[in-house]
Formats: structure tokens, C-alpha cells, sequence
């Protein structure tokens, strides 16, 4: 606020005013249907150059409007002493406009999924609030009934960095076998049927704004998957020397996106010390496969996907350790190695 | 004189990035020292013995150690009821009750304020905040660029290759608790379904990344899986330091401290309850020369448990049909909505619940 004498700012100065009487000479309120809330907005008080400065612990928010008082009745030592009470109403710029955020896709891209799955990913086209997703995320059967209690109540939102992945858990206590809630309700997908899930439009992006439009998918669920991973049986097609062509690795059944991305090293096997080949990471359309791009040209010899134990199916299966098993005492081994040449 | 000095003040109001309506004005914001920590959130509080306030960041995955100093003093010892403290709250961050989530609660040991954690907006906006309320209702905000602290990262999971990819992979702390110099940290992983409970030793020194133990359930089939906790609290059984986990399947759980030195936990069942239900808080008190565990649920409400059996009771292995298995316990139906609490004093707990105006602090004598 400029605009008050130096004597006046001065007298308030010298005053060191508690944080009320600070409060009762200027007052930031949020405006409420255009009148002052009862609780001030906290912040600090100061005077510096020829200005009475009010600074609000958070930041303004965008948009919002508040109402500025200040009441010469309250100033210290006969400061301001004549002048009349002040009244103004004063907003934050906008936030900046923002293109609205839609649904790019969910995961597991199906057409099927077990009736064990534990987790899926609802992938988006910008940031989103933080609002907790579970009040968006709606699963319903083939007759388009609710499915109660299929996933896990959570308060802290599973996001990746940037908020544009969010990560939706299925109950676990329903998904395992022998436990209280899955001896009581069973699990939420039963093999041979379908269900479908809704993401409603109302789920607000960063900016509050809501997404472009609903999204909605329906699987197929197949038996349940209770076997470890075996990288046995996936098929490796080798690319040829001095080309970048991408290397493939193929699974049987579809494996986790998220980890898929991350969990998968290409190395170089050299007598003189291993090597991680630099390149980009691709996951097939439906999570069968994995491809990888080489920065340069292959060169002949002989390499090894190296995969970290911590790789998982849909329903947390890994390499040599099904999601239930009997016997965990190898809680985390070497990474999987599975070889092969490029010539 | 005075009429020429306030029509002066009044085309001078400028606030700091606001545009005063309708004649639009924009000032200059201050720049305020960065000296305390640069929280990106607030999220799990818990404190230690001497009023040292630990709270984890779960965007930053990052703890902090909170020295509170002359902030942590003064004020009138306790804390009072505060009705619709969300209004309340939002009032004084500049925004509505819509747009705060109250993050934790944790009381004082010594001077018994509440430290509740707040963020503040839903957006790219979001704002952590950390509040105490004292034994007259005076909500204050504490000024965290004042604070000193120490901190420690959550290592996150290796992305594979040195090549730059980006790791979608992020942890969020679903609980912490303090017990004999150690840190207790819980958490759950946007990916793997895997629990590693982490332990740091405090003071936080830069070498320790802590450690951490995979957590595993069995069931009565004998199955084992692994499996997050999400809430916990350090109980003593015969003078041997446990803890009672809560996992997100819902079984009630109990392992030995010392257990936590090693590579894999598997929990011994002691309650079961159904599904679709996800224990918030526990906390443990004495009444009438009884022990019990209170924990508040988002939808079986306040479950009163007596702990008396807690050492004694046989692992689940019969296959229990009823709705809850294991220990018995008693729905406390006067404590309704409860969202956030922790322990006063002897006779009281304090929380947060969701009435139909909003959230409320009170006290509530222990059921």
C-alpha cells in the first residue's frame, strides 16, 4: 500500500506492532461472495519505502478475490489520525490458460486382463491436480452395475513426477487367496465375464479445469495368473550388425507398462568389462513386447537384456517368484540376464 | 489535509501480484529469503521425544527433521476444540475449505499443541503449510523458512541403463514413527506392489541411506506375499520392542523391531477386517490398568482393541468366516468421521473429524 505520509509509516514502524494490531490496521481477507471473510489471511507486516507491505504466508491464488482494510482507528500513536476507514476489493491475475488435459490411454491396454490384476495406469495428456483419483475412477460390470470394494481406498495419490500417470491398486486383501475380504466377497473380476472402466470428466486437471471428456474401456477377464515370470520363454529378435534396427524382446502374456519402461538394460558382454548400451526404450501396444533403439549402430558380438528383479506382470508376479508363493527366501536376486548375439 | 492524504491511499493499493478491481494494478512480489526448507509438500508428521518434528515431503521424497526453536514454545499449553478449522484454515491461506487437505495431525510432547499439515490448492498451485493450534483454539502458522532441519532422501528404485530414461517410479510415505533413535518409514510405490520398510538412524548423517527390509504377509494357507504397510505404531511386548503394522490388505499385524535388521519381515496376523477398509491412524493408551490400541478406519469408523493378547495371540491359522477375524474389538460409535488423531494426555485423544459442516479438532476422552 503506497500513499501514506513518511511520518505516518514511520509512527507505524516504531511501533513493532503485534500480529492483532497489525491485523486491525490492515486486514486481508478472502472475499466471500463479495464480503470479507471473519479470518484474515496470515501473513507478515512491513514498512519499507514509503510502502505498508503485506505479505501472505502462501502465495495469492490465482483468480481469487480479497478485500483490503485498512482502519486509521488502529494505527499506533496518533498515525493516520483523521482519516477515514478504507475499503478495496482486489484479485490475482488468472492463472494461465491452459489446454484442457485428456485421457491417453489405460493400462493394461487389454483386450483381456486376468481376474487377479492388481494394478492399472490411467496415462494422461498434461498434469493433473491432486485431488484423490479413486473419486474419478468408477469399475462397473457387464450389466453396468458397480463392482463394490474392488479397489484400494487410498489418501495418498499414486502418481509418477509430473502427475500425468496415475496409478489405480486393486484391493490386494480381495486379489490374494486365504484372506478375510477374498474369503468373504471373493475377487472383484470373475474369469469369463467383462467390466468396464469410467473415468469421469469431472476429474480436475492442474489448473481445476475439468478433462476434455470422459473416458471409458471394457476388458475381457481371463483366468487368473498365479505363476512366476520366466524369461525362458520370451523370444528375443536380434537385429543385424551395423544397423540401428530395433532389438524386440517378446512376452508370452502381457507384463507391467511402468516397470516395462524402466526395468529392461541392454549390455554389451565384453571380455574387458560390460557395457550398457545407450538407446530408447519402446512397449509395444498391448505390454507383448519391448523394443529397444540403439544412440548407434549395433555392433557385432555377443549382449544380454539384463531385467531387474523388481519387473512385475498386471497382477505382481515376477521372475521365479509368483505374486503368492510358498517359500520368499530369495527376497531379491541378481538381475535376469538373457543372452544374445548380434552378427 | 487528511481527506487529500486518504484519496492519496486510495488509488494506491497494490498487493503484490494483484490487480486491484476495477482500475487494474500489479506490484512487485517480495522475494522472500529461501533459509528453512524448501518442503514441495507436507504429508506423514510424527515427532520425536524432545519435540523435534519429523515430516516426510512425499513429493521431494525427502524427510525432514524439524527444529522447531522459539516457534515450538510459547502459547498456552494443550490444544483447544476448534470447530470447522477447514474454514477456518482456508481463511487464513487465502483460498475456501474445498481446497485444503489436511495431511497429518501430530501433538507435542512437551508443550501438547496440535501440528496439523496442510496443503493448500489441488493444482500446480498446491502449497504445503504447517499450522499449531494451542490450548486456547490460536491457530498459528509456522514459518518454515525459519526452521532449521536436517534432511534424508528416500532412494529411489534404480531406473535400468545409465541412459537417461526417464523413471516414472515414485514412493509416497504412508506413515513414520519414532522409536529408540530410529525413524520408522512406511511407504508405497506408484509400480511394484512391494513394501520396504525404511529405518534411518537419527541424527540423519549424509553417508546412511538407511535401511530397508521388504515386508512380506503370510496367510493361513501359508501363502507369502509382499505387501505394503500402510500405518504402524512402535508397541513394546515382554520388554521386546515390536511394531503393529496395519498392511493395505487389511490384516492387523505384528513383527519385532530387531526383525527389522534384516533383508525380509514376514508379519505375524493378529486381526483381520474386511474389505474396503483402510485403517488411517493408531494410537495406544492405558485405562482402568488395561492397555488398548485405538485406530480410526475411512469406513469401519474408531476400533477399540485391547492389547493384552497382542504377545500371547496365536498367528491366525483357522479360517475365520466372520466379518473381522482374530482379536476381538469394539466399534467406539461415538467417534464418527474420524480422519486424523493422535494422543493428548491420559484421558484424551485428539481429532480431526468430518462433521457435516466440514473438520473439526476436538479432544475426545479415550473410549
Amino acid at each position: 500500500m503506497r500513499g501514506l505520509s513518511r511520518g505516518d509509516l514511520r509512527a507505524i514502524d516504531r511501533a513493532a506492532l503485534s500480529r492483532d494490531r497489525w491485523t486491525a490496521l490492515l486486514r486481508v481477507a478472502v472475499a466471500a461472495d463479495g464480503r470479507p471473510a471473519d479470518i484474515p489471511v496470515a501473513g507478515s507486516y512491513a514498512v519499507d519505502s514509503g510502502t505498508l507491505r503485506f505479505t501472505p504466508i502462501v502465495p495469492f491464488e490465482p483468480g481469487r478475490s480479497y478485500v483490503v482494510v485498512l482502519d486509521p482507528a488502529a494505527a499506533p500513536g496518533g498515525a493516520l489520525a483523521g482519516a477515514q476507514r478504507l475499503t478495496h476489493t482486489v484479485a490475482a491475475p488468472p492463472a494461465p490458460r491452459s489446454d484442457p488435459v485428456r485421457v491417453t490411454g489405460v493400462y493394461p491396454a487389454g483386450p483381456q486382463v486376468p481376474a487377479n490384476l492388481l494394478r492399472m495406469y490411467v496415462e494422461f495428456s498434461g498434469p493433473m491436480g491432486t485431488r484423490p483419483g479413486q473419486d474419478y475412477v468408477r469399475l462397473v460390470d457387464g450389466e453396468g452395475r458397480d463392482i463394490p470394494d474392488a479397489l484400494l481406498p487410498l489418501d495418498t495419490g499414486l502418481w509418477n513426477g509430473d502427475r500425468t500417470r496415475f496409478t489405480i491398486l486393486f484391493d490386494p486383501g480381495r486379489v490374494k487367496r486365504g484372506i478375510l475380504p477374498n474369503r468373504t466377497m471373493g475377487r472383484p473380476l470373475r474369469p469369463g465375464g467383462t467390466f468396464s472402466i469410467l473415468v469421469a470428466r469431472d476429474w480436475p486437471d492442474a489448473h481445476g479445469q475439468p478433462l476434455t471428456a470422459a473416458f471409458e474401456k471394457t476388458y475381457r477377464v481371463g483366468a487368473a495368473r498365479e505363476q512366476a515370470l520366466s524369461t525362458r520363454v520370451w523370444r528375443v529378435s536380434a537385429p543385424a550388425a551395423d544397423t540401428r534396427e530395433p532389438l524386440h524382446v517378446a512376452f508370452p502374456f502381457p507384463l507391467d507398462r511402468g516397470l516395462l519402461q524402466r526395468a529392461l538394460t541392454v549390455i554389451r558382454i565384453d571380455p574387458g568389462g560390460d557395457g550398457t548400451v545407450a538407446g530408447s526404450v519402446a512397449v509395444d501396444p498391448g505390454e507383448t513386447a519391448w523394443r529397444f533403439v540403439p544412440s548407434t549402430a549395433w555392433r557385432a558380438g555377443d549382449y544380454a537384456v539384463s531385467v531387474l528383479p523388481a519387473l512385475e506382470d498386471p497382477s505382481g508376479n515376477r521372475i521365479g517368484q509368483a505374486f503368492e508363493t510358498r517359500n520368499t527366501d530369495d527376497v531379491e536376486g541378481p538381475p535376469a540376464r538373457v543372452l544374445f548375439s548380434i552378427r | 489535509m487528511y481527506s487529500r492524504t486518504m484519496k492519496s491511499i486510495a488509488g494506491a493499493v497494490a498487493i503484490a501480484g494483484l490487480a486491484v478491481l476495477p482500475a487494474g494494478r500489479t506490484g512487485v512480489t517480495a522475494a522472500v529469503p529461501d533459509e528453512g526448507p524448501a518442503l514441495q509438500s507436507v504429508g506423514p508428521m510424527t515427532f520425536g521425544p524432545d519435540g523435534l518434528l519429523f515430516a516426510a515431503d512425499t513429493t521431494a521424497a525427502t524427510i525432514y527433521a524439524l527444529d522447531l526453536g522459539a516457534q515450538g514454545t510459547g502459547g498456552t499449553p494443550g490444544a483447544a476444540d476448534v470447530p470447522d478449522i477447514d474454514r477456518k484454515i482456508a481463511s487464513m491461506l487465502g483460498s475456501e475449505a474445498s481446497a485444503i487437505r489436511v495431511t497429518d495431525l501430530a501433538i507435542h510432547p512437551k508443550t501438547k499443541h496440535a501440528y496439523i499439515g496442510v496443503m493448500r490448492g489441488t493444482g500446480a498451485d498446491a502449497r504445503p503449510v504447517l499450522l499449531r493450534v494451542d490450548g486456547d483454539g490460536r491457530i498459528e502458522p509456522i514459518a518454515i523458512e525459519k526452521v532449521k532441519y536436517t534432511k534424508v532422501s528416500l532412494p529411489n528404485a534404480p531406473a535400468a541403463g545409465a541412459d537417461g530414461r526417464r523413471n516414472p517410479r515414485a514412493d509416497s510415505v504412508t506413515d513414520m514413527a519414532f522409536a529408540d533413535g530410529t525413524l520408522i518409514v512406511a511407504g508405497l510405490s506408484n509400480e511394484e506392489f512391494a513394501s520396504k520398510l525404511r529405518t534411518f538412524a537419527y541424527p540423519f548423517t549424509a553417508a546412511d541411506p538407511g535401511t530397508s527390509v521388504e515386508i512380506f504377509h503370510g496367510n493361513h494357507g501359508q501363502l507369502e506375499t509382499r505387501a505394503p504397510v500402510y500405518t504402524f505404531i512402535p508397541y513394546t511386548i515382554d520388554r521386546t520392542p515390536h511394531v503393529i503394522a496395519s498392511y493395505t490388505c487389511t490384516p492387523l499385524v505384528k513383527f519385532p523391531m530387531n526383525s527389522l535388521k534384516g533383508t525380509k519381515v514376514v508379519g505375524t496376523t493378529i486381526a483381520e477386517f474386511g474389505a474396503g477398509n483402510r485403517p488411517l491412524d493408531m494410537i495406544l493408551y492405558k485405562k482402568d490398568g488395561k492397555e488398548f490400541l485405538l485406530m480410526s478406519n475411512n469406513n469401519r469408523g474408531v476400533m477399540k482393541i485391547p492389547t493384552a493378547d497382542f504377545g500371547t495371540a496365536p498367528a491366525i491359522t483357522a479360517k475365520v468366516t466372520a466379518p473381522t477375524g482374530g482379536i476381538a474389538y469394539e466399534t467406539i460409535a461415538s467417534m464418527k468421521g474420524v480422519e486424523q488423531m493422535d494422543l493428548l494426555d491420559a484421558q484424551r485423544s485428539i481429532v480431526l473429524a468430518r462433521t457435516a459442516s466440514g473438520l473439526s479438532l476436538s479432544a475426545v476422552a479415550l473410549p
